[in-house]
C-alpha cells in the first residue's frame, strides 16, 4: 500500500479497459478476414482480467491475465469467387458478433472513463486533505 | 617547552526539568528527516512523470492515462510537500515569536 494507492489501482483499471478497447478494435477490424483453406480461421479475442490482491488487505487493482479466443465455429459461406475458397467454393469467415463487440465497446469506454473519474476524485480528495489548517 | 594537554573536563550535570526540551528537539529533528524524505519522494514522482512525458512525446507510451495519472500524482506530491513545509515553517515562526 502506498500513499496514493487509489491512483495506482484506478490506473491499472484504465489500462485493462484500454487493452479491452484494443481487442475490440482488432475484432471489428478483422470482421471480414478469411484465411486460406486448411488454416485456422480468425477468432475474436477477449481479454481475461485478474484482480491483484494483497493478502489481508484491499486489492491493488487489476491486470490482464491472458487474451483468450472466443468460442464458436467460424461462419461457413459459399463464395467460389473468393481467392481463399477451397475446392468446393467454401470460405470460412471470422466469427465476430458485431452487436456484442459494439456493446462491449460501450462498456469498455465507460469502464475506462470511470477509472479516470476515480483518479480525478482521488486527487480531489487528497487535495481536500491538504486544505486542513490552511 | 611542553604544552600541557587539555584535561578532560568533568561531566556536566544535566539540568533537571529539561527532558521535555530534549524530547521536543529530537522530535523536530525527526520532523526534519521526514520532511527531507518527503522532498525526495516528491522528486521521485516528478521524475517518473517526466519519464512518462518523454515516452509520450516519442510515442513509446501505450497508456495515455498513465502519464496524466503520474502527472497528477507528482502535482499532489509536490503540493503535499509544500503544505508540510508551510506548516513546519509556521510552527518554527511561532516558536521564534515566543517571549524568552
Amino acid at each position: 500500500m502506498s500513499l496514493f494507492q487509489a491512483l495506482h489501482t484506478a490506473t491499472s483499471g484504465a489500462s485493462v479497459a484500454r487493452v479491452w478497447i484494443d481487442a475490440i478494435a482488432d475484432n471489428v477490424a478483422n470482421m471480414n478476414t478469411t484465411r486460406d483453406p486448411g488454416e485456422e480461421p480468425f477468432r475474436a479475442r477477449q481479454v481475461v482480467a485478474e484482480s491483484v490482491t494483497d493478502r489481508g488487505g484491499v486489492g491493488r487493482g487489476v491486470r490482464v491475465q491472458r487474451i483468450a479466443d472466443k468460442p464458436g465455429d467460424p461462419i461457413i459461406v459459399f463464395d467460389p469467387t473468393n481467392p481463399q475458397a477451397d475446392e468446393f467454393g467454401i470460405v470460412r469467415r471470422a466469427q465476430v458478433d458485431l452487436g456484442e463487440e459494439m456493446t462491449n465497446l460501450l462498456l469498455a469506454n465507460r469502464v475506462y472513463g470511470m477509472n479516470i473519474t476515480v483518479i480525478q476524485t482521488a486527487v480531489d480528495s487528497y487535495r481536500a486533505a491538504l486544505r486542513i489548517g490552511a | 617547552m611542553s604544552i600541557t594537554p587539555i584535561a578532560a573536563t568533568g561531566s556536566i550535570n544535566p539540568l533537571s526539568g529539561l527532558s521535555s526540551t530534549k524530547a521536543a528537539e529530537s522530535a523536530s529533528k525527526a520532523g526534519g528527516v521526514d520532511f527531507l524524505s518527503g522532498l525526495n519522494d516528491a522528486a521521485e514522482v516528478t521524475k517518473v512523470a517526466d519519464q512518462l512525458g518523454q515516452q509520450l512525446a516519442t510515442g513509446d507510451l501505450t497508456d495515455l492515462h498513465e502519464f496524466t495519472a503520474a502527472a497528477a500524482k507528482a502535482s499532489i506530491g509536490i503540493e503535499l510537500t509544500v503544505a508540510v513545509r508551510n506548516q513546519a515553517l509556521s510552527a518554527y515562526q511561532e516558536i521564534m515569536r515566543m517571549q524568552v
